[in-house]
């Protein structure tokens, strides 16, 4: 009987093993009934070549590190350790053993799974509360904070543009004047407006 | 000024309680999740994806439908309230565009990318036009990078077994 490379179903999550197929690309689960399109990759049919390590010669050769009877042949990029076959591992783009990997010593900014958009915290601080004025006194200078720390931390990896904190720093600005101008005219404003009179 | 790593794949598209979005960098896709004020992401890496499934969804008769309900409750007001055809005519007017631009968005689909590991659903498609065009952009892409895994080998057709197996144990019967 042939056998399908090892696909699950989208919906059902079964092993598609059994796929009635239409033609090269459309099927449909045998369990589910779900209609779908597979557009298959090399990786599909490729098989993965574990990594044998090559036996050291006591003396001549360099071991690897973690392994004293496998010959070294590569170094980690990050720590610079002698690794076998079996302890090099391609991650991004280099070549690093599985300590510096576990630590995440050697994982570059762009490996972040997630980060806070400082520039969305203070623009809905700054521009949010506006609505409700009174408030601004307490989220301006909050939104402003966020501005500041937040401008040298890391951006949004797919748009890392600094406009929301520009515009998000410009509006907390000018409500914190608008507060102090405010805040002036009842101290000062209304004593001179008192003496005038008099 | 920062270096932009990505590329956009597909428009941002509004999800409950979060944007989805995706993403072409150096050697992986990027599918970011926000909510405004964070972003998470997950990368799948071009050679490691196996394939991709698309299977279509009840998206647009279901959106069309709501659209179509509150459509009609709004304009059942309207005509109670108002003695005026015009009111009503206008009100239609204006209720028929979101249905007109849900079915000009095409049938609904989703788009699954699926490596060794997982079947990664990607939420920033759902139509089929959409779908289609994101294909045409990804797969030179991912075949580019897969290139040295060899020709792509479509998965065997299946056949229903014409006759049983035969038992190993069994000899050959000459």
């Amino acid at each position: 009987m042939p056998v399908g490379p090892a696909l699950s179903c989208p919906k059902c999550q079964r092993k598609l093993d059994a796929i009635s197929w239409h033609d090269e690309t459309d099927g449909a689960c045998f369990h589910c009934r779900t209609d779908f399109q597979f557009f298959p990759f090399p990786a599909l049919t490729a098989r993965s070549v574990a990594a044998v390590p090559g036996a050291a010669v006591p003396a001549e050769d360099a071991v690897c590190f973690f392994h004293a009877e496998n010959k070294a042949e590569v170094v980690c990029e990050s720590c610079g350790r002698f690794l076998c076959a079996v302890c090099a591992i391609d991650f991004a783009g280099q070549k690093l053993c599985p300590s510096c990997i576990a630590t995440k010593k050697a994982r570059p900014l762009q490996e972040d799974k997630s980060r806070v958009l400082y520039g969305g915290v203070a623009i809905a601080l700054a521009g949010g509360p506006m609505l409700i004025w009174p408030i601004t006194a307490v989220t301006a200078p909050v939104a402003l904070g966020f501005v500041i720390y937040g401008w040298r931390r890391p951006r949004s990896l797919v748009t890392p543009s600094r406009a929301r904190l520009v515009i998000a720093g410009v509006l907390a600005v000018l409500q914190i004047v608008g507060w102090l101008l405010f805040l002036g005219f009842l101290l000062f404003g209304t004593h001179k407006i008192g003496r005038v009179k008099l | 000024m920062a270096q932009r790593l990505y590329t956009r794949l597909t428009p941002t598209r509004r999800l409950l309680g979060g944007f989805a979005s995706l993403w072409l960098g150096p050697d992986h896709l990027l599918q970011v999740h926000s909510t405004g004020y964070t972003e998470s992401y997950s990368r799948i890496h071009l050679r490691e994806i196996k394939g991709i499934f698309v299977t279509g969804s009840e998206r647009r008769q279901n959106i069309g439908l709501v659209w179509a309900l509150i459509g009609l409750v709004v304009l059942f007001i309207v005509m109670l309230s108002s003695k005026s055809v015009l009111a009503s005519v206008i009100t239609a007017a204006i209720l028929i565009v979101p249905l007109i631009w849900n079915h000009l968005l095409g049938l609904g689909c989703r788009f699954y990318i699926v490596t060794g590991v997982q079947t990664a659903p990607i939420e920033a498609v759902a139509r089929w036009p959409r779908a289609r065009k994101l294909l045409a952009r990804i797969q030179p892409v991912i075949e580019a990078a897969q290139a040295d895994l060899g020709p792509v080998a479509p998965p065997p057709p299946v056949e229903p077994a014409a006759t049983p197996p035969l038992p190993l144990s069994e000899p050959a019967v000459d």
